[in-house]
């Protein structure tokens, strides 16, 4: 089965390879593969929809590959597991002299939720859980309440996009009717390009396709670098 | 302990030799701070660089019209990941106007209608010895597309770029339902990128200021720490 791939996921194809080989992964994989981690690592688990709409097509569904991420599946208990790693005296619970980071003051007090100077692994927990909790609901909001973070995350719409992936995945839409918007989008690109001058298309490929300004690399400890949608 | 410690880091070394070596002074005292984590640049670092680029971007050069928008002291230190200040290191921050455009031909040129002239849009600083930065910008407001107000933050040495980030405001309900903020995966880095801006008492044209730290997982002269 082809693989129809519109010159701005070939854009961010090659550009994605590019800078993946610094990163030294060279394990065989198919095509299909590669496209769904290069838009894993590109937007940091989040599927775009230029990455969204060629993976769909192929029929497979953009999760990271295994292995890939070797946190747990849930964002709280991996955020709770690299706090505790600050428990230097081992007793189970945090201390504001173990967790002296200033930017980790608002987290700490908001956490304490009886105001003792110590924070236990559950007061964190609970405290992350609530926050994860209060992502707001509506058409701006992402698709995955209360999956947390180690799930594919929200992407605002990309322009030019008729429905972008956690859209679909929320509406819960049928393959019938995935292969429809595919083919729906299609029908939009071509006619966008012909509505667009040439710069301008250029343009927009730019700002949804650019990689990272600064040095690739799979980040320190945390979201990797530069893996973003193109946004101001 | 005998032999060669071939583990790979602190922590799992203090777990392996166990409570004695948490009173040996001076040795382990010191935590890893968690790096900032890195964000997009987005589109629209600035393609011509103004002809002010100092740390002042509500007045440009010696016009004496203020840019528009609530005046926020923003401050910090730049340090490395056990804490010690990043000297001479470039700090460059840019973000858009009050009307949400920002200084780029591709946002300014379609925009110019709405743009604050006034406002310098982006400024440069260098840290101290002590690591420090600081700048006089406005409150980062909302821009289409993205909810979330923000700040751009690039930290270089010479021109090698460290650190690509932005800033974010504590508790502005816009958090949550921005792509980027809520793209980024781990908890902890979500509070990494967020400031308070708070207030400044005496100040009688509601000027605001944030603190906000940048700890660098790697810099330039850092020395890796090797177990003994």
């Amino acid at each position: 089965m082809s693989v129809s791939i519109g010159p701005s996921e070939a854009a961010a194809t090659n550009a994605g390879i590019e800078s993946l080989s610094m990163c030294g992964h060279h394990e065989p994989e198919t095509q299909i593969m590669r496209q769904a981690r290069l838009c894993e690592w590109w937007h940091g688990g989040i599927v775009a929809a230029a990455c969204g709409a060629a993976i769909s097509a192929a029929g497979v569904s953009a999760q990271p590959p295994p292995g890939e991420q070797g946190r747990p599946s849930s964002g709280v208990d991996a955020a709770v597991a690299r706090l505790m790693e600050y428990d230097a005296d081992g007793n189970g619970t945090l201390s504001g002299s173990e967790l002296s980071d200033s930017r980790l003051r608002a987290l700490f007090q908001r956490a304490d939720r009886d105001n003792n100077g110590t924070l236990t692994k559950s007061e964190l927990t609970e405290q992350l859980n609530q926050d994860l909790a209060s992502i707001p609901r509506g058409p701006r909001g992402p698709g995955d309440r209360g999956q947390g973070p180690g799930a594919r995350g929200p992407v605002g719409p990309q322009p030019g996009q008729i429905l972008p992936p956690f859209l679909q995945d929320e509406l819960n839409l049928t393959d019938a009717q995935r292969r429809e918007l595919r083919e729906l989008q299609r029908d939009v690109d071509a006619r966008l390009a012909r509505i667009l001058t040439g710069d301008q298309q250029r343009q927009l490929r730019q700002m949804r396709d650019r990689g990272p300004g600064g040095p690739p690399g799979r980040g320190t400890g945390g979201a990797p670098a530069g893996g973003r949608p193109q946004r101001p | 302990m005998s032999g060669p410690l071939l583990l790979p880091g602190r922590r799992r070394f203090l777990g392996a030799v166990g409570a004695a070596f948490f009173t040996t002074p001076g040795l382990f005292a010191e935590q890893l701070l968690l790096p900032s984590p890195a964000l997009t640049e987005g589109p629209f670092y600035p393609d011509k660089l103004p002809l002010d680029q100092d740390n002042d971007l509500i007045l440009i050069k010696d016009s004496i019209t203020p840019a528009v928008g609530t005046i926020t002291h923003l401050t910090g230190r730049v340090l490395t990941s056990t804490g010690e200040p990043v000297k001479n290191a470039t700090v460059e921050i840019w973000q858009c106007d009050a009307n949400a455009v920002y200084l780029h031909t591709r946002d300014s040129g379609p925009n110019s209608g709405k743009q604050d002239r006034h406002f310098q849009g982006f400024g440069r600083c260098t840290t101290a010895s002590s690591g420090e930065y600081r700048f006089r910008t406005i409150k980062p407001v909302p821009y289409p597309g993205r909810p979330s107000p923000h700040i751009h933050v690039k930290v270089k040495r010479g021109d090698r770029e460290l650190l690509t980030t932005q800033i974010f405001i504590r508790g502005h309900e816009g958090n949550l339902r921005d792509g980027v903020y809520a793209g980024i995966r781990d908890l902890i880095d979500r509070e990494l990128v967020l400031a308070d801006f708070e207030p400044i008492n005496d100040s009688k044209i509601g000027e605001v200021q944030a603190r906000f730290d940048i700890v660098l997982g790697r810099t330039p002269d850092e020395r890796e720490y090797r177990p003994q």
